[in-house]
């Protein structure tokens, strides 16, 4: 028998179930009246895990950057010679899949023949097929999606940040990897990553729609054996609480100048609790100081410092944690300016208490939002699950956080060494 | 779920998709008038200007503040073109009022400053402010500089401005530099005037709807009658003679951007075959040129046809080599000669219809989503809901789709390849 364990929030009127399936797989259903479900099968592991063993390994062994990535696409090659989409073309359904720093994850949404669809999934993420053949022929697919992504000047721009913030953290390699990288590429190093990472005990799987929890284990059951015990290190790389650099620049065909600025923290802690209530302050530290209503977005938008929005992005899991913004300037530098006056007047005064309330509001808001879309859901919610945390916790963490923890927080946190610049100029041409 | 049309007064329209599912209301109102080259930069200016202050919220920081004290509800300004009409206009992202944790009234708080957006801009001297039209105007000159950032929009656009340069579809729905630039606060005051009065108005609301609801949309978004300018797009059946058109840029990949006439349009009442067909050639990861150009040649990352019902003209797109132009070239039409031959096997014949059925479905759950299909109906003289398009998608046949295959023409061959830096 399954155990399942039912958690509610009675505030965003939401519920889901959680079952520790015997394979060792971690199992979310959560239960929504809408015309499509939403399924994202996801493992731990993604581009910053570069060396790894298991605890009875001798040694570690180094992948090329990008294999993550790369992972991901050979797994929608199969030994039947069946393209992976062609096989969920057959439900109707719309397959997916994608990389991030920490995991890789694969989806479908699909309105009818939902369980077929799942099958489907449960089987071809857990049967790898690589043949130097499909190997070769991939790596002129994914060079020309790098070199697409060469030619992305919003992508420069957050990677030159990163790199600025990050001496050592694998956070600084592309996710896709180079074109020199990935051509080290071989089935035998896929098998590698894929039997380190792609453990049951070491992913999760969350499915959102109007779906019955009893039919979703069936699939299991049908498709998943148990699992061999996860006891894998991927080495994590000390990183030191300093920015790498102050400031990096790059010349593309942009119309006018873009600028990063990141705020770099290093101070992590390892209880999952802990780290939902940070990140919800530092969420609203950052709506608070740069959001649309801030003084500091809406005056430099009154002297034509900036043009259109200012993109913010602020991020706090157990790998990593910064707040950064962005947007188009004339005059990059002289927006880093109004940033750096910006905080030492906040720091003189404090953060205030007015807008700190009207801040949380908005974010109580913005989660009440996600809960309009399956895809939304789901995507959050395994988010939250890689980082031992729970979508529905963090609603009450936020509606709880206390103006004075915000406070002093935002007073450690921003400090000059921690600062860093990024920006593309257009290219000067005589 | 209900979906309901009603004509308020001449010329202005309530559209209500009446659905308990979502913890948001979505409220959109647009103003449709004919794509025009004299007028289309004015009309993009005047929702970033109407959304910069208000008689009681006089600057983009006050209005902003009382839409977060309204649990963050949101007035999205939007500007677009359906073939060769020209939408302009609001949309607005509200939570429902059983969310609030206080007696906060969010619908109608919301619905108070979009009201005062769109009737009682700030003015000074009785017309629209110098010193924020001068933002608004470097800001939209901004935007419409900034399509080159990104390549493979830019591309595509290109394509389409290149293969319709003669007609109107070829205006940009966002002006361009030079119009912006000449507008004064005077005459763009008074041309706002004239869009209030006389522009085709369509609202959409799609949430729970109610009795409170329904009267405050009719109390606060009370339009006089009026008698718009027909809202209609010249459609070119096919391609006279093919055009090329190569452009060097600072880039990396070269992409290249194939421009088609179809030679059906969503008015046409059988526009369903199409679809069918656009899904078989380039409109999914299991389409022809989704297979063979990239996954069997290898040739590219993304390969994909995206067509424009209303105008009937579609663009081919891929990521390409320099050097592998021709092959994908050749490869796309190829590809599309075949299907005009009948050579549809049954998985692929049956992946497509499952797929379309699928997306239909899928409307349900986004409200731009049905918004955006009510709109493109409403612009053919068409009723028909994603579901009843469906029961049509399902009645098709493999002849169905060669039939659209062959009334395709080729017009232009858009190719933006790197920099020849032979002289570094």
């Amino acid at each position: 028998m399954n155990k399942v364990i039912e958690k509610s929030s009675a505030l965003l009127r939401e519920k889901y179930y959680y079952v520790k399936h015997k394979s060792g797989l971690d199992i979310y259903v959560f239960p929504k009246k809408m015309a499509s479900t939403y399924a994202l099968f996801g493992t731990r592991y993604g581009s910053v895990d570069s060396r790894f063993k298991k605890a009875s390994d001798p040694d570690f062994i180094e992948v090329p950057a990008g294999i993550a990535h790369f992972l991901e696409h050979k797994m929608f090659e199969n030994e039947d010679g069946v393209d992976t989409f062609a096989r969920f073309a057959k439900t109707g359904a719309q397959a997916n899949a994608y990389t991030s720093f920490g995991i890789t994850a694969y989806l479908f949404s699909a309105t009818e023949r939902v369980y077929e669809s799942l099958d489907i999934l449960l089987d071809y993420v857990t049967h790898p097929y690589f043949t130097k053949e499909t190997v070769d022929k991939e790596q002129g697919i994914i060079a020309q999606e790098i070199r697409m992504c060469e030619d992305n000047p919003g992508r420069a721009l957050s990677f030159n940040l990163l790199k600025s913030m990050y001496s050592d953290h694998n956070i600084r390699i592309d996710i896709a990897g180079t074109v020199e990288s990935i051509a080290q590429i071989t089935p035998e190093l896929l098998y590698s990553c894929y039997n380190t990472f792609y453990n049951l005990n070491n992913m999760a799987l969350c499915v959102c729609g109007d779906v019955e929890l009893e039919s979703v284990l069936e699939c299991a059951d049908r498709n998943l054996k148990q699992a061999e015990p996860f006891d894998v290190i991927s080495e994590a790389k000390p990183e030191k609480a300093e920015v790498n650099q102050k400031y990096c620049t790059c010349n593309m065909q942009v119309s006018m100048p873009m600028f990063a600025i990141g705020v770099k923290d290093v101070d992590i802690s390892s209880d999952p609790t802990e780290r939902m209530k940070k990140n919800a302050a530092i969420s609203v530290i950052s709506d608070m100081l740069f959001g649309k209503s801030s003084s500091f977005y809406n005056n430099m938008y009154d002297e034509g410092m900036i043009s259109g929005s200012l993109d913010l992005w602020a991020e706090h899991n157990k790998s990593y944690s910064f707040i950064t913004l962005s947007g188009e300037a004339q005059d990059p530098d002289s927006v880093y300016n109004r940033f750096l006056e910006l905080i030492a007047k906040t720091k003189a005064e404090g953060l205030d208490r007015e807008e700190f309330v009207r801040c949380k509001r908005v974010m109580y808001a913005g989660m009440v939002k996600s809960f309009d879309s399956t895809e939304e859901i789901a995507n959050n919610f395994l988010g939250y699950v890689f980082d031992d945390g729970d979508i529905l916790d963090f609603t009450d963490i936020m509606g709880n956080l206390d103006y004075d923890y915000t406070n002093e927080l935002f007073k450690t946190m921003f400090r000059d060494e921690y600062y860093t610049l990024s920006t593309v100029y257009p290219i000067d041409k005589e | 779920m209900s979906f309901k049309r009603t004509r308020l007064n001449e010329g202005v329209f309530l559209n209500v998709y009446d659905t308990p599912k979502f913890k948001n209301n979505y409220l959109a109102i647009s103003f449709a008038q004919p794509l025009d080259k004299e007028t289309a930069s004015m009309n993009a200016l005047l929702p970033l200007i109407l959304t910069r202050g208000t008689v009681s919220y006089p600057t983009m920081e006050k209005m902003s503040t009382a839409l977060d004290s309204l649990y963050a509800s949101t007035i999205n300004t939007r500007c677009f073109k359906k073939g060769e009409v020209q939408f302009i206009g609001f949309n607005c992202g509200i939570l429902s009022n059983s969310y609030a944790t206080d007696d906060c009234d969010i619908f109608g708080g919301t619905l108070d400053i979009l009201r005062e957006v769109i009737f009682e801009p700030y003015t000074e001297n009785g017309i629209f402010s110098e010193k924020y039209l001068e933002t608004e105007k470097q800001n939209l000159c901004d935007r419409i500089a900034a399509q080159i950032n990104n390549k493979t929009s830019y591309a595509i656009a290109r394509a389409n401005e290149e293969m319709c340069k003669d007609e109107t579809y070829g205006i940009s729905a966002m002006g361009d530099i030079a119009s912006v630039e000449s507008i004064n606060a005077g005459d763009l005051y008074e041309h706002y005037k004239k869009v209030i009065a006389n522009a085709h108005i369509e609202i959409f609301f799609v949430g729970e709807y109610g009795e409170a609801i329904d009267s405050k949309i009719r109390s606060v978004l009370n339009f006089e009658a009026r008698t718009p300018a027909a809202l209609k797009t010249d459609v070119v059946r096919s391609a006279s003679s093919v055009k090329e058109i190569t452009e060097e840029q600072s880039v990396n990949q070269a992409k290249l951007s194939i421009g088609f006439r179809t030679g059906k349009v969503l008015s046409d009442g059988d526009y369903y075959k199409f679809v069918l067909f656009n899904e078989v050639y380039g409109g999914s990861p299991t389409s022809k040129l989704f297979m063979n150009v990239r996954e069997k040649l290898s040739l590219c990352y993304y390969c994909k046809s995206i067509p424009e019902p209303q105008k009937g003209v579609m663009i081919v797109t891929a990521g390409v080599e320099e050097q592998n132009k021709e092959k994908a070239q050749s490869e796309i039409l190829a590809q599309l000669k075949d299907i005009s031959e009948g050579n549809i096997t049954d998985e692929e014949f049956e992946s497509a219809v499952c797929s379309i059925l699928n997306a239909y479905r899928e409307i349900d759950d986004n409200p731009e989503s049905i918004e955006n299909w009510y709109l493109g109906r409403m612009l053919a003289g068409l009723t028909t809901s994603p579901a009843q398009t469906a029961e049509q998608i399902a009645s098709c046949t493999k002849a169905d789709i060669a039939d659209m295959a062959k009334g395709i023409t080729l017009d232009t061959v858009y190719f933006m390849k790197p920099e020849d830096n032979a002289d570094e």
